[in-house]
């Protein structure tokens, strides 16, 4: 009985292919960047055409999350300081949270803090361009989401897991589904043709000693929702801190007291991060 | 209410305490209401904390909540050496952090 359930329920996601819609923009932005000949200004166009979703982007960008606070006035610069796949997380993450926001509360803080604690971490570590790590954090959780809302009912039995058996989420999917939103996230991740470092952080933040070929995108994600989970911001679906690997420090080369920079600067930045929301009071374009 | 960094004060939030210069001379009254200007005047003038009324930061970064709340957090994470480790560096830091942060509440 119980196999069946973990197998349908497999089967019920993954044969799922589309997810609830995102936005036509990025269908079509993906397919101008598979052309290696399509200029950024070309890119830059087709979002702005979608002016609800350029002034998210905006707004996220323009986060302390991304190093950049306050300094970026168009998509084209964007494009340009942060790179296709930085933009193309963010358009993602807060087009599914968009669609998705009620399904999990508190959800959408969690991945945002974890955005800016694991590209704090990727700093820390002296990791080339830490804004793809931020979108690794940002998008870490994105299967619990999908999850959610492909497959309410076992969504329903994995949060009565936590609450009863004082389970992780983690630990109660994989007792509830068979498998964990580490699975679900490497499935959307190659459905959205994210890019294989991102890929391999939302697939191995929970083991990044597994991690095959980008195990520092995978050991900065996992650093990163441990942080943020000791700060209890957002909800990750579950009030415990996760086990912290070993090998996830030594991955990234940073020690135990390393991590306290990374604390500083969360707990300085975490204020206007927080203002990163995304309620219909926003959906108008700030700036342009 | 709460003492915040400077940094992190917003339009609108209201002063708790008076703010004063080192000689405890006050500057601007209690009740007064912080505006965008007169956050960027005491960030000239040096200061870098500020008492506002109620609570605008929330819990996650009070030092002080934080060390309350590590046993819970890993309550089921204690048996594990390297965990354990782990949990009493963070009672150290935030430990600190609260220390610091009330040593600069007294001075003002």
């Amino acid at each position: 009985m119980e196999e069946d359930l973990k197998t349908s329920a497999k089967g019920q996601i993954l044969s799922i292919r589309d997810l609830p819609t995102l936005p036509k923009v990025l269908d079509e932005v993906s397919r101008l960047v598979q052309n290696p000949n399509t200029s950024i200004e070309a890119i830059a166009k087709v979002i702005a055409r979608d002016q609800v979703l350029s002034a998210k982007v905006l707004k996220m960008v323009n986060s302390p999350v991304y190093g950049f606070p306050g300094r970026i006035s168009s998509i084209q610069h964007s494009l340009v300081l942060l790179g296709f796949n930085v933009i193309r997380g963010v358009i993602i993450s807060t087009s599914v949270f968009d669609i998705m926001s009620s399904t999990m509360v508190g959800l959408w803080e969690h991945s945002v803090g974890c955005a800016l604690a694991t590209g704090l971490v990727a700093r820390q570590a002296k990791l080339k361009d830490p804004e793809e790590y931020s979108v690794c954090g940002l998008l870490h959780d994105l299967g619990k989401v999908v999850a959610a809302v492909q497959l309410p009912e076992l969504h329903k039995a994995v949060g009565e897991a936590v609450r009863t058996q004082d389970l992780r989420w983690f630990e109660a999917e994989k007792a509830v589904l068979g498998f964990g939103h580490d699975r679900i996230n490497a499935w959307l991740a190659d459905h959205w043709h994210l890019p294989p470092t991102i890929k391999e952080a939302m697939s191995s933040h929970h083991h990044p000693e597994r991690a095959q070929r980008y195990p520092q995108h995978a050991a900065a994600a996992h650093v990163g929702d441990f942080i943020v989970r000791v700060f209890e911001y957002g909800n990750g679906g579950d009030d415990q801190a996760v086990p912290l690997s070993p090998q996830a420090l030594k991955i990234l080369g940073i020690s135990l007291s390393d991590l306290d920079v990374v604390l500083d600067g969360f707990a300085e930045n975490l204020s206007e991060v927080s203002g990163v929301t995304f309620g219909p009071e926003d959906a108008v374009p700030g700036k342009g | 209410m709460q003492k915040i960094p400077l940094s992190l004060a917003q339009p609108g939030m209201k002063l708790a305490k008076p703010i004063t210069k080192a000689n405890g001379m006050p500057i601007i009254a209690a009740g007064v209401e912080l505006s965008e200007s007169l956050i960027s005047k005491l960030d000239g003038m040096g200061i870098d904390k500020v008492f506002i009324v109620g609570d605008a930061v929330a819990a996650s970064q009070n030092p002080t909540e934080r060390v309350t709340r590590l046993d819970h957090l890993f309550r089921r994470l204690g048996d594990d050496p390297f965990m354990a480790q782990v949990k009493r560096h963070l009672r150290e830091y935030f430990t600190i952090k609260a220390a610091a942060d009330a040593a600069a509440g007294e001075k003002g």
